[in-house]
């Protein structure tokens, strides 16, 4: 990627909420997860996987679809029953461990769909609280993917009056799965470090 | 026949009392029925964590109703800012900038002559509301603004020595290691070890940090620069005190399942030497040229002062640093 494309801010900076659905490029069939939670049947859904692999982005994302059910993004502050007493059925949860197991069973027994992001998984507590469970796994990386949000991110940056939409080759994208792996958030640290450093931006 | 709009922003970066003037060049290869025309202002704060964009204020512009084809526009505005959030600023981890956007309301009448797209044309962008909107960064920074620094007095912090904390790790985990029996189960065994390392090392930096007493900063105005008056504890015998002021840019990464902090030094001040077995000193130190780097907080960011004295006991080096504001004003 040379630099002599004029962007209106560093394209790998974090993406605003509003702009996620520029951005995003799916995983999985969104609308068969959709159809599982706009099921009856009762269920948790599971995005399971590392430090900066994309769940939250997707959770976040899922729940701008389905804007009638809330979304908890948890911290080390956030209290229980906030999430047990809202009226609500189906619930996103963003980092679930912040929950203690047993508001996680009560959870899991209380709401009828619980959708989160979790580094482990939590099958053995869906079994307790007799809850069916979906798991989506968060490993790997395609790069076909990876070149396609790259593409969008830059695409979304470029300055109004940009002509052309700076390309990013496969071999460039090959070469950062080769440093980075399925680290989609060190992938993307990374170029946010060559742009702020560089003379991207203006 | 699909109109294609274009258009240019511009703003003026000089601005007096706070107002802001520009324009909007527009043509249109159709003639559009205009509604209405809205400005936005937004603060961005974009950088290696959440982002963020705030509406700040928006304003309204006398009405140019009807676009004639091919027809060139100057649609002049103007705006006051008030300001409630930090200057531009371009850092490591966050950048802040100031987006004007102008929206052009198109007339339902001419809704079949422009092209709805949110994507497709840079240069004509119309939204899925069937508007037509430009925006443009403008720069928000107080001119010939200077830095004030808030009066005040407060004690430094000992920072953890990293070779007092190895050595009492060493000594204290090795004692443990060798003469509290192991008992069953080992993973408990150890956590209370790691625990009481931990809370070992506290005490031993503790204790250290009581040996020379308290050192306290107060910070004074003056002219072009602030001043300094380290008041220091007689027991205060380190050796090689070194006295430097820092700012420091601080991020919080809370994207995602965990968090993570990124502390970038954007500034660094020149030494200046403490003299041995003198209870107070004073010196002042000139502030940045560069301008925006007053203490703030906005979000998950912040801009913090920071001043160190450095130091030497028995040839381990010592550190001690005090948080100060600084304004502009």
């Amino acid at each position: 990627m040379k630099k002599k494309y004029k962007y209106k801010y560093n394209p790998f900076s974090g993406v605003l909420a509003e702009d996620l659905s520029t951005t995003l490029v799916p995983r999985f069939d969104l609308d068969q997860i959709i159809s599982k939670i706009n099921n009856p049947e009762q269920i948790a859904i599971e995005f399971i996987g590392k430090q900066g692999r994309g769940k939250t982005t997707h959770l976040i994302y899922l729940q701008k679809l389905l804007a009638e059910y809330p979304i908890f993004l948890l911290n080390s502050k956030s209290t229980f029953h906030k999430i047990i007493n809202h009226r609500s059925n189906v619930v996103f949860i963003d980092s679930i461990h912040h929950l203690n197991l047993f508001d996680r069973i009560h959870l899991f027994k209380k709401k009828e769909t619980v959708i989160y992001t979790t580094h482990w998984n939590r099958k053995i507590e869906c079994l307790i609280a007799r809850k069916k469970y979906c798991s989506l796994n968060f490993n790997g990386i395609d790069p076909k993917l990876l070149k396609e949000i790259i593409h969008r991110r830059l695409k979304l940056a470029a300055d109004d009056d940009s002509d052309h939409i700076e390309i990013v080759t496969t071999k460039e994208v090959n070469a950062l799965i080769k440093k980075f792996g399925d680290n989609y958030r060190g992938i993307i640290n990374h170029l946010y470090e060559k742009y702020q450093n560089g003379s991207n931006n203006k | 026949m699909v109109a294609t709009i274009s258009k240019e922003l511009f703003i003026e970066e000089v601005n007096s009392d706070n107002i802001r003037f520009g324009h909007l060049n527009i043509t249109s290869t159709e003639t559009i029925k205009v509604d209405s025309i809205q400005g936005c202002i937004f603060f961005e704060a974009r950088g290696r964590m959440s982002s963020q964009k705030d509406k700040i204020q928006t304003f309204t512009i006398p009405n140019q109703s009807i676009l004639l084809k091919n027809e060139n526009y100057k649609i002049p505005f103007s705006f006051e800012l008030t300001k409630t959030r930090p200057d531009t600023y371009q850092g490591i981890n966050v950048n802040y900038t100031y987006d004007c956007e102008i929206r052009l309301n198109i007339n339902e009448s001419s809704l079949d002559k422009i092209e709805r797209s949110i994507f497709t044309k840079l240069k004509s962008f119309v939204t899925a509301d069937y508007s037509v909107k430009a925006s443009k960064h403008f720069l928000v920074r107080k001119p010939n603004s200077e830095y004030r620094v808030v009066e005040s007095k407060s004690n430094f912090d000992f920072r953890t020595n990293l070779i007092i904390a190895a050595f009492t790790a060493i000594l204290f985990g090795g004692s443990y290691i060798f003469f509290i029996p192991k008992f069953e189960p080992s993973l408990l065994y150890a956590i209370i070890g790691f625990v009481s390392t931990g809370i070992m090392i506290f005490l031993v930096n503790h204790f250290v940090a009581s040996l020379f007493g308290t050192v306290t900063l107060q910070t004074l105005r003056d002219e072009d620069s602030f001043r300094c008056k380290i008041r220091r504890h007689p027991k205060m015998n380190l050796t090689h005190q070194n006295l430097y002021y820092e700012i420091i840019e601080k991020v919080v990464d809370q994207r995602g399942t965990s968090s993570q902090t990124y502390h970038e030094r954007i500034y660094i001040s020149a030494n200046k030497k403490l003299p041995d077995h003198k209870e107070i000193s004073i010196f002042t130190f000139p502030y940045p040229d560069r301008v925006g780097l007053q203490s703030h907080e906005y979000k998950d960011m912040s801009i913090f002062w920071q001043m160190n004295l450095d130091g030497k006991y028995l040839g381990i080096p010592m550190r001690y640093k005090c948080i100060f504001n600084v304004k502009s004003s």
